[in-house]
This record gives C-alpha cells, structure tokens and sequence, in this order.
C-alpha cells in the first residue's frame, strides 16, 4: 500500500486521528508533569543554597572573619568545590579568599552561567549555572552560589523519558493504524474484486468472510446474501426468457404452416378452416404476451394505489358459486368448506378473483384423477389464510417452489396445453398483497395456502 | 351511426373503417389527438373510438378535454396489451368501455353497439322484455308466460346484461366482465356452463328459443329467430 492509499484508508485515518488526538492530551500531561518537577527542583536548589549560607554563618559566628576566610580559601582550593562558588570580601571591598573572584556584587538571587566565570569555566565539563547571592557577614560581604548540575541532570531525564514515552505511543500507535488499515485494504479489496468478477458475468463468485464476525464480516455477509438473489433473479430471467421465447415459438410455427397451406387447392381443409385455426394460434400467443405483461405490470406494484377493503369469505364462496357448475361438468366436485372465517384485507378484488379462477383451474387441469376441489379459510395468528386444495396428482415437494417461476410446467405435465403462466400469476398477484405463498402436500394432492395480511 | 375514430396506427384505423362502413356506419379517421378534440366537438357523434396512445394529446386526455367541452357521445377505448390498469383509468377519464389490441372485429363491433347512443330509454325502467319474457326489476322476478322462473343472482345478472342488449351481440368478454367482474380470459368453459344453465330455465321448457350462439363471437337474446 502506497502512502497515498494509505492516507486514503478509513482504518489507517481513524487511527491516525486517534493516536494525534492521544499523543496531544499526553503532550499536554507530560508539560504539566515537567512544569511542576521543575519547580520542586527549583525549590530544591533554593534550600541547598541556603543551606550552604547558613553552614559559613555558623562558622562565620564561631570562628570569626578570619575563620570563616580560612574556610573559604580551603573549600575553593578543594577539587569539589568546582560546584560551589564563594567570594570573600573584606571591609574595604578586597577580595580575600574564594574561586570566583570576577563576580562582582548584586541584589538577590542570581542565576549565573558557568561559561561566564572565567574562574570557573574550565573546571568542569558540563554547561551548568550557578544559583547565588551575596550575604553580609561580620566584616565584609561573602558570594555564596551552588552549582545546578544535578537538579539540570534530573530535568534532562525526566524530559528524555517523557519524550521517549510520546514517541513510543506515537510509533506503537502508527504501526498498529497501518496494520489494522492493511488488513481493512486486503478485505475491501477483495470485495472488490469479487464484485468486478461478479459484474464479468462470474456469478457464482462470493466474498470471502474472516468468520470473526466483526463489521467487515456483516458487510461481506449481506453483499453475499444479495449476490445469491441477484444471481437467482438473472437465472430466473435467462430462464423465463428462453422459456417464452420457446412457448411463442410453436403455435408460430404452427401459424406459419397453416398460412402456407393457404394457396395449395386439394388440401382436406377448407380455407376458412386453415384461417380459423390461424386466428386461434395468434389467440394463443396473444394471451401468452399478455399473461406476461400483465405479470410485470402486478409485480411493478402499481396497482396496489387502487387497494379497497375486501372479505376473503365473500370473494371466495362468489368464485366458488361460479366454477361450482363448470367443475361439476368437468367431472368434479368444487366445494366451498365452512367454517369461512371474516378475512377482511385490503386488496385487488378484481386480481384476486383471477388469484382464485387460476387456482381452481389449475386443479382442474391437473386433477389426474381427482374427484374434489375443496376451498376454504383458515386463521393465522388472526390472518386470513385462504386454502385451494385438491386431491389429485400433486405436485413432487422438491418441484413446488419451481412451479411458481413463468413457464415453470412439470415434464409430467408438459402434454397438458396452456402455458405455465397461471401459478406464476398467482404468485405475482400474491406478492402484490403481501401475501406468502405455501405449495403443500394435501395427502393426495396439492394444497395451495395464501397467508394474507388482515386490515388493520 | 356516425362514428369517429381516433386512432394514429392507419391499418389499424382502415381495418376498424372498413369493417364498420360493411356493417353500414359512417366513419371519419383521424390520426392526431389535438385534431380529435376538435372533430369530436364540432360533429355530434354516435359512437367515438379513440386510441389510448396518439401523438399530440393522448386518449385520456383528449377523452377528458371533450367531455370538459359538453361532449356526451360514448367513448370506446383502444388499450394495449397486458394494461392492468388501463381499464380503470379510461372509465375514470370519461370512456364507457375499452377492447384491449389486438382484438376480432367481433368483439369491437359488439362493444360499439352495445355502447351506442339508442333513443334514451326512460330512465326509471324497471321492466326488460324479450318475446314473452319479462325481467322485473324492482321486485327482482323473473316470469316466461307468466310462469315465474326461480333464478340465482348471476343467473338474474347474466340475463339482464343479454336483456339490456336485446337483439344485439353481446360477446364472450363482455359477459365475463359484466357479469362476474372477470377481466382476464379464464381457460374453461365458464361462460358457456352458465349460459347453458341459463337456458335450461328460461328456454328449454318453451317452444321458442331466446336466447341465441352467434359462432365465435357471443351470444342475442331475441324472440326474433
């Protein structure tokens, strides 16, 4: 990963922020902690030089002028006296004894740079001050100053070790923000790439998961449960598409060989005949386009704006007390099974009698032997729940959910005319009110159970 | 009758001319919608046919601008295919009825008729009358001869839309939309089973026949034979 990238990345800028805005509060800390140890060091530099004074006094009382100038001489004489300085004056301003003979007299403390004591500047090979001042002693005035080498020293570690402290954190925390970043990169990346495979036509291509359940994870999760649909959806499509373009292919090809018998005298058929069963061919492929418009039009959901409060119930027994007749022509009994339960919802009634038709026909169509058709209404948690059972062939559990797909036909029943469009309508015309579709085994035969939503 | 069609497809409008001036009609042509606003307000036509889909001013809109205008002649809408929603749309534009392309000529020339301004029937007629059949109304009964003839609602509904058109075609769609709300085209043989139920208490046990096939297309109730 590039620089650029890097500064690109949400993992690595999170970190980013975070270790500046953390490295700032301890920069802030730090100066606190080092501000305050300067002043107790300080003070301590203060005490030590009083200290020193007072220890001369007691000498200067005790032993006199002379005395104390004794003390003096040898203390600056000796090798550790590089860390103290000490000027004796006497009355007339001369300088008696002391190693620091150029430091004229002033008010107060001073801190005084070892560099500018000539006397002192060679003595040592560390830079450090002086902390001074001038008392009055009985005969004359004495400089007494101490060296602030150690409370420097202390300093210089504490700055050291806190400056050490912040560029640990900073480098610990970089380093962690360009891993956790890298790691981020690699998954994005293979999203990716997985995506750019996905959008060439690889689609049973999936995104890898790490499987530790984090964000990524969740992410990698729902994009691969919307590729499975996506692929589902376009298989579905190349399917029906083929699937319509191969019904519409023969009652054309049908067409197109009774046209041509037109001209042809001393065919068994009249011509009137030939074009009346030319006219039933493009009848035929007629409602095939519109069984399928009419299914993409229910499935674009714009008819749900004209959805008017309806009882199932009556909806039901009406299209029951229709095909009553027609099934017991057909051989078969429709019955119409109490208890009907009130399932007022809000819907197409106009939909739904097509909903019901279909269902009914298609039991007829396929009863394989069947004697009865039986409709009725149940509850669901307080849902309506209407039931299109019949007690024929039934439909294999494994081809059930195929069977709702356009021009889905089972080979057993390919014989059978009419195009697979019904079930497929009725699923369309079942999403459309919200309703959940479940093909079941009726023991023999096939139960059709839509699980509508009452009206609140 | 004086027909106006609206309809910007010219095989489509010279099918639909030529069938309907065989059957006797006068008929004026007319490809754009703007222009059909105009004829259709300045002639007072029997029957107007118009397109849902033509350039300048689309169907609905050129329905809703003549009825605007006062123009009370039945509309006849042409719709595509597979629109779901068509149907409701027209009504509520102003049309009277719609036939969904392609059609048979049959079925155009059926709806045509029954949509067609006849003189004005009274507006409280509660009596319908074919032959020695009479349809009541009010009291919801139904006598042949005076016998009284027990029907189910559908069968009292089926036989008042044949009755409503008496000695005209009503076609296989019309029924199915009329009389039972269906509009699709169901596989079976709903409206055949229904008719001949029909016809089993109305026709069967008298010596002239009412009701009428006419092949292909539909069915007449008429005492004419």
């Amino acid at each position: 990963m590039t620089l650029a990238e890097l500064s690109r990345n949400t993992a690595f800028r999170l970190a980013a922020m975070f270790v500046s805005l953390y490295s700032g509060a301890m920069i802030v800390a730090f100066l606190i902690a080092y501000w305050q140890a300067g002043n107790l060091l300080d003070r301590h530099l203060l005490d030590r030089l009083s200290e020193t004074r007072d220890a001369l006094l007691v000498v200067a009382t005790r032993d006199g002028f002379e005395g104390l100038r004794g003390v003096v001489q040898s203390e600056a004489a000796a090798i550790r006296t590089s860390d103290t300085i000490l000027r004796l004056l006497d009355k007339s301003g001369a300088t008696v004894a002391g190693n620091a003979a150029s430091v004229e007299i002033f008010q107060g403390v001073r801190r005084i740079p070892r560099a500018s004591i000539p006397e002192m500047a060679g003595r040592a090979s560390y830079e450090d001050s002086f902390v001074a001042r001038w008392i009055d002693v009985a005969g004359g005035k004495l400089l007494v100053g101490v060296s602030d080498r150690d409370e420097q020293a202390t300093r210089d570690s504490i700055l050291a070790g806190l400056g050490l402290g912040i560029i640990s954190v900073l480098g610990v925390a970089g380093l962690a923000g360009i891993w956790l970043a890298n790691r981020a990169q690699s998954h994005i990346d293979a999203f990716g790439k997985t995506l750019e495979a996905v959008s060439h036509g690889k689609l049973d291509r999936r995104v890898p998961m790490t499987g530790r359940g984090d964000d990524l994870d969740q992410v990698a999760e729902r994009l691969n449960s919307a590729l499975d649909r996506l692929s589902r959806l376009i298989e579905r499509v190349n399917q029906s598409s083929s699937a319509i373009a191969h019904e519409l292919k023969s009652p054309i090809g049908r067409l197109r060989q009774r046209l041509e018998r037109l001209p042809y005298s001393g065919s068994t058929q009249t011509s009137e005949e030939i074009v009346g069963a030319a006219l039933a061919e493009i009848d035929r492929v007629v409602e095939i386009i519109d069984a399928v418009l009419r299914i993409s039009q229910i499935q674009a959901g714009a008819r749900r704006n004209r959805f008017t409060p309806i009882d199932l119930a009556e909806l039901v027994e009406e299209v029951a007390e229709v095909y009553e007749p027609v099934a017991e022509e057909a051989g078969l009994a429709l019955v119409c099974q109490p208890p009907m339960t009130n399932g007022r919802i809000l819907g197409d009634p106009q939909l739904l009698r097509q909903l019901f038709v279909n269902l009914i026909e298609n039991a007829m169509r396929h009863s394989g032997g069947g004697r009865t058709i039986t409709l009725s209404l149940d509850q669901d948690h307080g849902d309506p729940v209407a039931v299109v059972a019949d007690d024929g062939a039934g439909i294999p559990e494994e081809e059930r959910q195929r069977v709702l797909e356009p021009f889905a036909r089972l080979d057993a029943s390919r014989s059978t005319p009419g195009a697979g469009l019904g079930l497929s309508l009725v699923a369309a015309i079942a999403e459309l009110h919200g309703a959940r579709l479940v093909l079941g085994d009726n023991a023999p035969g096939l139960s059709v159970r839509m699980h509508f939503r009452r009206q609140k | 009758m004086h027909i106006l069609i609206v309809e910007d497809d010219t095989e489509t409008a010279s099918y639909i001319s030529e069938g309907l001036r065989r059957e006797g009609h006068t008929v004026d042509a007319i490809e754009d919608g703007r222009d059909g606003v105009v004829q259709a307000s300045a002639m007072s036509y029997d029957v107007i046919v118009v397109d849902r889909m033509l350039p300048g001013l689309d169907g609905l809109a050129l329905v809703k601008a003549i009825r605007s205008a006062g123009v009370r002649s039945p509309v006849l809408f042409l719709t595509a295919l597979g629109g779901v929603d068509d149907r409701v749309a027209g009504l509520e534009a102003g049309g009277d009825d719609y036939i969904a392309k392609p059609f048979a000529f049959s079925e155009l020339l059926a709806r045509v008729n029954a949509i067609a301004r006849r003189p004005p029937l009274r507006e409280k007629e509660t009596i319908l009358k074919a032959g020695d059949l009479e349809m009541d109304l009010i009291a919801r009964t139904v006598r042949r001869r005076h016998d009284l003839i027990d029907l189910q609602a559908r069968e009292f509904r089926l036989l008042e839309v044949l009755l409503r058109n008496r000695g005209r075609v009503v076609t296989r769609t019309m029924l199915l939309e009329r009389v039972w709300d269906f509009h699709f085209d169901p596989k079976t043989t709903v409206v055949e089973t229904h008719i001949s139920r029909l016809r089993a208490k109305i026709d069967r046990p008298y010596d002239v026949e009412l009701i009428h096939t006419v092949r292909g297309t539909g069915y007449r109730i008429d005492d004419a034979r």
